[in-house]
């Protein structure tokens, strides 16, 4: 994924869209045997890579059965493919392509997941990629399609368009003043729902937030769109005026957190990932509101990113058997911010 | 499988009969013939319920002598792993629970008509079908606030969809 800054950046972190798809008369992924399910994989291959469009040439073909553990665990931090997909041994994969934005992935809990990430808050262009990919694997594949429920597929919570549109939010102002559950409470009214990222239900690690539709059928993809981002927006407005107030008068003690944060995370030999979670957290929030002068959010949303275990083992190279994560941890993140 | 009754739609309900004398009938229904079934007095009200895990003893006293199963016949799901997962099998689930799964989708949307997206070779139809669907919501709309005048008129323009 790429965390660079997008619209809205100060606050939303990245939006992903996704299309759920299957085959008609295929059984789905959870009830149907290997040899159905390595059809479906060859025929999605077969629909993206011999396809006239442009696009037919960026993608690689990510399958299960060759990735070792820790490659698994590397593509789930980039939030390119789920846990859910890993759990396949065989008759499964992924078509990622170059930039790393649009994923295919092939019986997941459906034959056919397409997802579009961007940064910042941009749902229109992540829908329209996803979109484009949906029509191009049309054009080779019969999709499962009903007058009724339209576009059918394993769980009942995802008929009709099968979109999920959803936007990263990053909320340190509304945590700090205990807000959250209000919002929660007023997205629900919407149709639609937060939760906390890289935690349990509404617990969340870093402040991170994503706010999703939780319904799929009866609407078009545009009103979802419209809708998501309606509340969306409403969402980002009051986390600015709640930063605004929290640094008005010149707040003290905020100062001090984020200066003391900033602190720990620039000289702590040894740091865990919920840790190092809730300080970057921090000063992200003194970044935007200029309290760190010099550090550009783009470097803390990379750590963000990077300092999850599949991933940190990838971007900083010291002796790996002897020493600990959270020491490596440390110190990649001294190394970024000093840099 | 084919419903021995009808013996047009498929069999979603397979009944093991086994009456007194020892002697087993087996019976294979769709759902709509199921519903029909001269056993619906008590043996459908009984799977229904137990579909949705509402064990009653006196529902209980009525089976004995009558095993059921009901499942889908072209992935094998049957109704109480539909209950359990909350996952249909295939997209065929969908019209051999319809009964079952219908009122769960109208739960978690609030909504039955796709509206949506249309694959390539329904698209003519399908728009139509969306658009009288659109219609007939705001003619309820008018409707309700008493605007018999525009309800007219979408009734007219519903009429010159369907014709
Ligand atoms: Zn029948
Ligand atoms: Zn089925």
């Amino acid at each position: 994924m790429v965390w660079k800054a997008g619209d809205n950046f100060d606050i939303a972190i990245s939006t992903r869209v996704r299309i759920a798809r299957n085959f008609k008369d295929t059984i789905f992924p959870n009830r149907a045997a290997d040899t159905a399910l390595e059809n479906v994989c060859l025929e999605v291959c077969k629909a993206v890579i011999n396809s006239n469009s442009y696009i037919s040439n960026e993608f690689d073909y990510i399958y299960m059965g060759n990735l070792s553990d820790a490659e698994k665990e590397k593509l789930i931090e980039k939030h390119l493919i789920s846990p859910n997909l890993t759990n396949r041994k065989s008759a499964a994969g992924a078509l990622i392509n170059k930039s790393e934005q649009i994923s295919i992935m092939i019986n997941e809990e459906d034959h056919i997941r397409i997802q579009c990430i961007l940064p910042g808050l941009s749902l229109e262009d992540a829908y329209d990629m996803a979109d484009k990919i949906d029509d191009l694997l049309e054009e080779n594949i019969t999709f499962a399609f009903d007058d009724k429920l339209g576009y059918l597929t394993a769980c009942p919570t995802n008929l009709g368009t099968g979109v999920r549109m959803s936007v990263m939010l990053h909320l340190p102002a509304m945590a700090l003043t205990n807000n959250i559950t209000s919002v929660l409470r007023t997205a629900g009214r919407y149709g639609l729902t937060i939760r906390g990222i890289y935690g349990e239900g509404t617990e969340s690690m870093g402040d991170l937030y994503q706010i999703s539709n939780q319904n799929s059928l009866g609407m078009t993809e545009k009103e979802i769109l419209l809708n998501v981002k309606a509340v969306t927006k409403g969402v980002i407005k009051r986390e600015r005026e709640l930063r605004k107030m929290l640094f008005e008068n010149d707040n003290p003690a905020i100062k001090d957190k984020i200066m003391r944060s900033y602190g720990v995370l620039k000289y702590a030999e040894k740091i865990d990932i919920r840790e190092s979670m809730q300080l970057l957290s921090v000063i992200r929030l003194g970044a935007d509101m200029g309290i760190i002068k010099d550090l550009e959010i783009e470097k803390i949303n990379m750590l963000i990113k990077n300092i999850h275990p599949a991933l940190l083992a990838d971007v900083i190279e010291i002796d790996e058997e002897k020493m600990n994560i959270d020491i490596k941890r440390a110190e990649y993140i001294k190394s970024v911010l000093n840099s | 499988m084919l419903c021995s009754k009808c013996k047009k739609r498929e069999a979603v309900v397979f009944l093991t009969i086994v009456e007194e004398t020892g002697e087993k009938t087996q019976l294979n229904l769709c759902e709509v013939c199921a519903k029909e079934s001269v056993l619906n007095s008590y043996m459908f009200d009984n799977f229904i319920s137990a579909l949705f895990n509402i064990e009653s003893e006196q529902n209980e006293e009525k089976a004995v002598g009558i095993t059921s199963v009901i499942k889908c016949p072209k992935c094998g799901l049957t109704y109480d792993e539909l209950m359990k997962c909350g996952k249909t099998g295939c997209d065929k689930c969908y019209e051999n629970f319809s009964s079952v799964i219908m009122p769960i989708v109208k739960r978690i949307h609030g909504k039955e008509q796709h509206m949506g997206k249309v694959i390539k070779s329904k698209q003519f139809d399908m728009i139509k079908k969306q658009e009288i669907s659109r219609l007939q919501a705001k003619l309820e709309e008018a409707v309700q606030s008493e605007n018999y005048e525009k309800a007219a008129e979408y009734r007219d323009m519903i009429k010159a969809y369907t014709q």
